[in-house]
């Protein structure tokens, strides 16, 4: 045992001897943006037996060689390592090992980093971080770290990333697993492995007193380029090249198969065995007595429906904890007021269920924790969860933990390709998240000109599905409906706002609706006999979204999106309109974007419609500038004058 | 001992019923105007026994009216070694009055104070989130602290923020009456009550009824007009070090031979390597370039706060092999390279920032949050920011530009107010050579030039790689499709000054309609309005000024069939002048623009003129011309 795994450290985490050439070697041209480059990384993930500790453990090493290329690269000289908490297991981190070179005169010259300049720093309760910069970095310096974390965590070995924000010249990952074990190997990312190896160690691992077999499989990637983030993406960790593994079974000392996560049934069956997940459902006593108190009998399941979880939604504060566990308990999190994305929405199924309705929990990965895998079940993937009710034979996707949310839509950051529902203890669905409320927002303006050049009017902004719930949580950020008024008012730039009304800031059921009263003084676009103005008035597109000459990745505007505008508006006696904007539509391939833009002027009133319709959530890169285009158009439309003459 | 047990007393007090009175119904009207949050009753008391054992007791009641008072409700309470949390607890109290919830130390959620930027910090914070949603609650707290210093004890802030009201505020102090203590009171309206009590005195000050403010734009920094009262033992303790001050003068003086001294100096190797590399140089300057060269070249800021690191250096040596610190570790290895060739210097202490906060030069006490240099060459003060590897020598950003700091001299601490560019030296001036053709695309050379305030907007971008520029550019210059096909930057580190050289193309700039071309002149710099406020309390205060001056020639398509008609505008305000010409000269459109903003303080009256100023302004910069096209029949 002892020699075997001396063996395996000498072997496999030890990088090449460093060289002269490694120093004048231009790393640079690789890419020539790059402020540091990793040359060579080592992992190696292997099992571990320590009787003494409570049986099985995992030993993670890496062995880390970076050259510092320009002097703000110095940031990548500066090393983080975070160290779980499981419960009283944690994970230890030992032999960190650190050393900076620089080619001095032709020669290398090694500073080493010091034991006193390694901080351990506590971050929450559930982590602590290992800090350390190594020392004297100059431009082309090479640093080069190693350490090893001895893990409670067998469950998933430590996910490897290939690639990160710096370009990398070769990483490599070993896993070194026995044969009684099994695990779930999922790649994530762009590029392809560049080569594997696979070596059986026979006799390798000593558990329970007996000799196994163990496989050793590395995973090489070279040339892997800097990871670059971009405007309407998802989170960076979707995108990045990683390899991930997850435990599916193993066998015990005595022979005996354990089993983890091997099927969606398995997952079914432990989530809803979990006091934390299906004990929460199942507990009644919650919501039992007050649930006459919110619904009546004669309503309808909908009705009831929309009762409970606007209930819920009004009388449980979200702490901003996401999770799909609960973490206090429904029972306490409505005493308190308060409690997790679980304790919330875990509690709305919980009463749904109480008042005859199909309801289930739907776990899910937030937009910024990446897309759970497809292939294989990775229950720790999810990080919330929502739930689904099926009322009248139609499906809602809820979640009662933000108080702008009507029934039936989902934010932003639950919009993430998939959820799992989970029916019962052996059936469990993928399911789209989706949001069936369309985002949709119209402006209708209703104006008029005075000779004299001055502007009054009056527009009615209606926003539903995501525009909604986004204007609903930039007003709620105000205190009172008054004070958004009066920021409105004073924020108001070349027109001056009368008056900004609000309605159905917490009627969530309802479009929410801006009435806004206006004037604009236009006496300057009155010169002679002419008058130049621009009928829409407000939120005219100036700028191109989609600005960018080159983009890797597709775009996620999180729902389809529309934007209408009716305009009315009566021109002084005696004009006759001289010039205007072509009548114009405009389709993206597939009807993918649609815009129009027609107007009419008849009896002294100028009428002007304009749609634009994002039909996709989900655009590709080549997409990407048929959208640069369009929205190019559309703003040369926009800002096109109409003219009128007086006779 | 009598203090002892009334403070006993004091806890026994404390249960569900004695907040009953504390119903939202009894807030005076006058307070609930503009107030998101009242303060119903905050109370501190300090004791100190001795200087190192300070008794801190805190008291707060606030009524949180609304969302935005939910910041005030929050509890941050930061401790490390010498400042050690005793206790807290608290209750969440209904619109009644009536106990809704209690809370204990273990409800807070415990985070390391260090920000992103920092290595590894030894101070913690312990934080309380109510996290209510029903309107309005009242948050009810009492916490103690024992602090093993009196040296940077709490000062006493009220009306610091804007939307807090205050009911009843009561500030006490309490030390031996043999304690010689210093007193700051800024903008305070009232006197403290003294009481002597047996062998100690106590000093009292009980501040009611004050009510909230808003924010108002371009006002002075909320700083100036709170009231804050402060209270220092001359004799104290400050982790082992024991100390008297009583002025800047005597505070430079213990902290220099405290905290800064004997840190300076430096390997022989290093030094030998100093002298060699200014061997050559005639003048202190040059040799001081040289060295700030050298400290930017070899040393890179990695914040690192322990022990004493709040305001202790770490030795010139250890940088000098590691070759990181922090900026005080980094001013004093500036600092040790000087001495070498002998250049005088101070390690000078700052409260930096983008606000302008300056040392009260009347009241020496534990200030600042960062620390530079100062090189007292004859008539030409120069200051180092040491933490920034690529500034150019002397420059300072607006992150410590133009302020009282304290700097540390052999003789003592003295007040000096660091280097400021007025707005004439705040230049941006940009001339610009374009053509428009009949598509109404635009295409030319743009040419920029920085200085003063405006030289750090853009120097940042001078260092990165081209794509990085170019995506800075386009949002500074937020035109649809603009392409920047050539992109050169030229420093002049000496004057410093920064150059933009452009070659741009923006398509479709000009809007073209039938046979009509639409094109507004002003293409890169326009005016913004700023809100009218009803009422202002403040005076306007500008704490940067600038000049923008933009000179664009541009080529029209069919020059002769174009008839533009000389236009000027001109205004004029105490804090700001336009002036925009369009002329036509040799078949070309020449458009002028300049505008300065003057820094300053300005009467609350002269804000009206001032909107209306900048309303014209973008009313103005919108100006627009309708050109003839050839007719293509």
């Amino acid at each position: 045992m002892l020699f075997a795994s001396t063996w395996a450290v000498a072997q496999s985490t030890n990088l090449p001897k460093l060289t002269v050439a490694d120093f004048t070697t231009d790393h640079q041209q690789i890419d020539t943006a790059a402020n540091a480059i990793v040359l060579f990384e080592i992992g190696r993930s292997e099992l571990d037996v320590q009787e003494s500790e409570g049986g099985l453990h995992l030993n993670f090493y890496c062995t880390i060689r970076k050259k510092i290329l320009k002097k703000d690269g110095d940031t990548h000289a500066t090393v983080e390592v975070p160290l779980f908490k499981y419960g009283s297991k944690y994970d230890k981190i030992r032999e960190i090992k650190a050393s900076t070179y620089n080619l001095v005169n032709g020669q290398i010259v090694e500073d080493k980093l010091k034991k006193d300049a390694i901080f351990t720093e506590k971050v929450t309760d559930y982590y602590d971080q290992v800090k350390f910069t190594l020392p004297n970095i100059q431009e082309n310096s090479i640093i080069e770290y190693s350490y090893r974390i001895y893990s409670p965590q067998i469950f998933n070995l430590k996910t490897w990333y290939f690639q990160s924000e710096i370009p990398t010249v070769q990483s490599e990952y070993t896993a070194v697993i026995p044969a009684i074990f099994q695990y779930n190997v999922s790649l994530k990312g762009h590029y392809p492995i560049s080569d594997t190896k696979s070596t059986k160690l026979s006799e390798h691992f000593l558990w329970g007193g007996k000799r196994q077999d163990a496989s050793r499989m590395t995973y090489i990637m070279k040339d892997v380029p800097a990871f670059k983030e971009e405007d309407f993406m998802l989170a960076p960790v979707n995108y990045l090249s990683a390899i991930n593994f997850e435990l599916r079974t193993y066998h015990d000392p005595n022979g005996l198969l354990k089993n983890f996560t091997r099927t969606w049934k398995d997952i079914d069956m432990e989530l809803l065995n979990d006091k934390e997940f299906g004990g929460q459902i199942k507990n009644k006593s919650v919501y039992s007595k007050i649930l006459p108190t919110i619904i009546h009998k004669d309503s309808s399941k909908l009705q009831q429906a929309k009762a409970i979880y606007s209930y819920i939604q009004k009388n449980i504060t979200w702490n901003k904890n996401l999770g799909k566990y609960a973490e206090k308990g429904i029972k306490d999190a409505l005493q308190d007021k308060k409690g997790n994305m679980a304790d919330i929405n875990l509690g709305l199924v919980s009463a749904l269920n109480l008042a005859d309705i199909e309801a289930y929990p739907v776990i899910i990965s937030t937009r910024s924790n990446g897309i759970p895998n497809i292939i294989h079940p990775v229950i720790t993937d999810f990080n919330a969860v929502i739930v689904s009710a099926k009322i009248d034979g139609k499906d809602y996707l809820l979640d009662a933990s933000d108080k702008n949310l009507p029934f039936g839509l989902l934010s932003l950051r639950s919009i993430n390709d998939r959820g799992r529902i989970i029916y019962s203890k052996v059936n469990s669905d993928w399911i789209s998240l989706v949001n069936q409320i369309p985002t949709k927002s119209t402006y209708n303006i209703n104006a008029k000109i005075s000779p004299e050049g001055l502007i009054t009017g009056k527009i009615d902004k209606y926003y539903t599905g995501l525009e909604a719930w986004i204007k609903r949580t930039e007003v709620g950020e105000f205190p009172t409906l008054e004070e958004y008024e009066e920021k409105a008012i004073e924020k108001a730039s070349g027109i001056r706002i009368l008056s900004a009304k609000i309605k159905n800031q917490d009627n969530l059921e309802e479009s929410l609706v801006e009435t806004i009263d206006f004037e604009m003084d236009i006496k300057d676009n009155m010169q002679g006999n002419m008058l130049v103005m621009n009928p829409v008035l407000f939120e005219r597109q100036r700028k191109n979204p989609f600005n960018l000459t080159e983009r890797n990745f597709h775009v996620d505007l999180g729902s389809a999106q529309s934007e209408v505008y009716n305009i009315s508006i009566q021109i002084p006696q005696g004009y006759t309109l001289e010039r205007a904007p072509k009548n114009t539509a405009l389709t993206l391939p597939e009807n993918s974007a649609k815009y129009s833009y027609r107007s009419v002027f008849q009896d002294g009133v100028l009428m002007v419609q304009q749609m634009r319709n994002l039909n996709n959530a989900i655009y590709s890169p080549e997409e990407y500038f048929h959208l640069k285009e369009f929205f190019s158009l559309l703003i040369q439309q926009q800002n096109t004058d109409f003219q009128f003459k007086k006779l | 001992m009598r203090l002892v047990t009334g403070f006993i007393l004091f806890i026994c007090c404390y249960s569900s019923t004695a907040f009953a009175q504390y119903a939202v119904s009894d807030i005076p009207k006058e307070l609930l105007s503009r107030a998101s949050a009242t303060v119903r009753l905050e109370e501190m008391t300090i004791h100190m026994k001795a200087p190192n054992d300070v008794d801190i007791m805190n008291k707060t009641i606030i009524t949180v009216h609304n969302k935005a008072g939910e910041k005030f409700a929050e509890q941050t309470l930061g401790y490390d070694k010498v400042r050690q949390i005793k206790s807290a607890k608290g209750e969440i109290l209904d619109e009644d009055g009536k106990v809704i919830r209690k809370f204990g130390l273990k409800d807070f959620k415990d985070y390391s104070a260090s920000g992103s930027s920092t290595l590894y910090s030894d101070s913690r914070v312990k934080v309380y989130q109510p996290m209510m949603n029903n309107y309005p609650y009242t948050l009810a707290i009492e916490y103690e602290y024992r602090y093993k210093q009196s040296f940077g004890l709490p000062a006493w802030i009220l009306n610091y923020q804007e939307g807090l009201s205050v009911e009843k505020s009561i500030f006490k102090f309490t030390a031996a009456e043999s304690s010689k203590l210093r007193i700051n009171e800024k903008n305070c309206p009232v006197s403290p009550k003294v009481e002597k009590n047996g062998k100690t005195q106590s000093y009292t000050w009980t501040f009611e009824n004050m009510a909230a403010n808003r924010v108002e734009p371009y006002s002075p920094i909320r700083r100036e007009s709170a009231t804050i009262v402060e209270v220092m033992p001359e004799e104290f303790q400050y982790y082992q070090f024991a100390g008297k001050i009583s002025d800047w003068q005597s505070f430079g003086t213990w902290y220099n031979s405290n905290l800064v001294k004997d840190k300076r100096n430096l390997p022989p190797a290093t030094v030998a390597q100093i002298k060699q590399l200014t061997a050559d140089m005639a003048t202190p300057k040059e040799k001081a370039k040289a060295l700030y060269k050298f400290l930017q070249t070899k040393t890179r800021y990695i914040s690192v706060q322990i022990g004493i690191g709040g305001h202790e250096p770490f030795p010139a040596e250890q940088v000098d092999r590691v070759g990181y610190g922090d900026c005080k570790a980094l001013a004093n290895y500036m600092q040790a390279l000087l001495d070498v060739v002998e250049i005088p210097s101070y390690y000078a202490i700052v409260t930096a920032g983008n606000q302008q906060v300056d040392f009260d030069p009347n009241f020496a006490s534990l200030d600042g949050n960062h620390a530079i240099v100062c090189i007292p060459f004859e008539n030409d003060t120069t200051w180092l920011e040491c933490t920034s590897t690529n500034y150019p020598f002397g420059y300072l950003g607006d992150f410590t530009d133009n302020r009282l700091v304290l700097a540390v001299t052999k003789d003592g601490g003295k007040i000096m107010r660091t280097a400021s560019y007025s707005y004439d030296e705040s230049l941006q001036h940009r001339k610009s050579n374009l053509t428009l053709d009949a598509s109404g695309k635009l295409s030319g050379s743009l040419s920029t030039l920085y200085k003063g305030n405006q030289f750090d907007n853009h120097f940042s971008n001078y260092h990165e790689h081209l794509d990085e520029q170019k995506k800075s550019l386009r949002q500074q210059y937020d035109i649809d499709r603009i392409e920047f096909t050539e992109v050169k930057y030229n420093l002049d580190a000496d004057k410093i000054e920064l150059t933009e050289e452009l070659q741009i193309d923006i398509p479709r700039y000009g809007i073209v309609n039938g046979n009509s071309l639409t094109l507004h002149p002003n293409i890169f710099n326009r005016g913004s309005s700023i809100p009218e406020i009803v009422n202002r309390k403040k005076p306007v205060r500008i704490y940067r000024g600038y000049t923008d001056i933009d000179e664009i020639e541009i080529e029209l398509p069919n020059p002769k069939e174009q008839h533009i008609l000389p236009y000027e505008k001109k205004l004029e305000v105490p804090m700001a002048t336009y002036h925009q010409t369009v002329s036509k000269v040799d078949g070309k459109l020449k458009y002028y623009r300049k505008v300065e903003l003057k820094e300053g303080t300005f009467p609350v009256e002269s804000y009206v003129e001032f909107s209306k100023f900048m309303r014209e302004v973008q009313a103005s910069d919108g100006i627009k011309f309708n050109l003839t096209l050839v007719d293509k029949k």
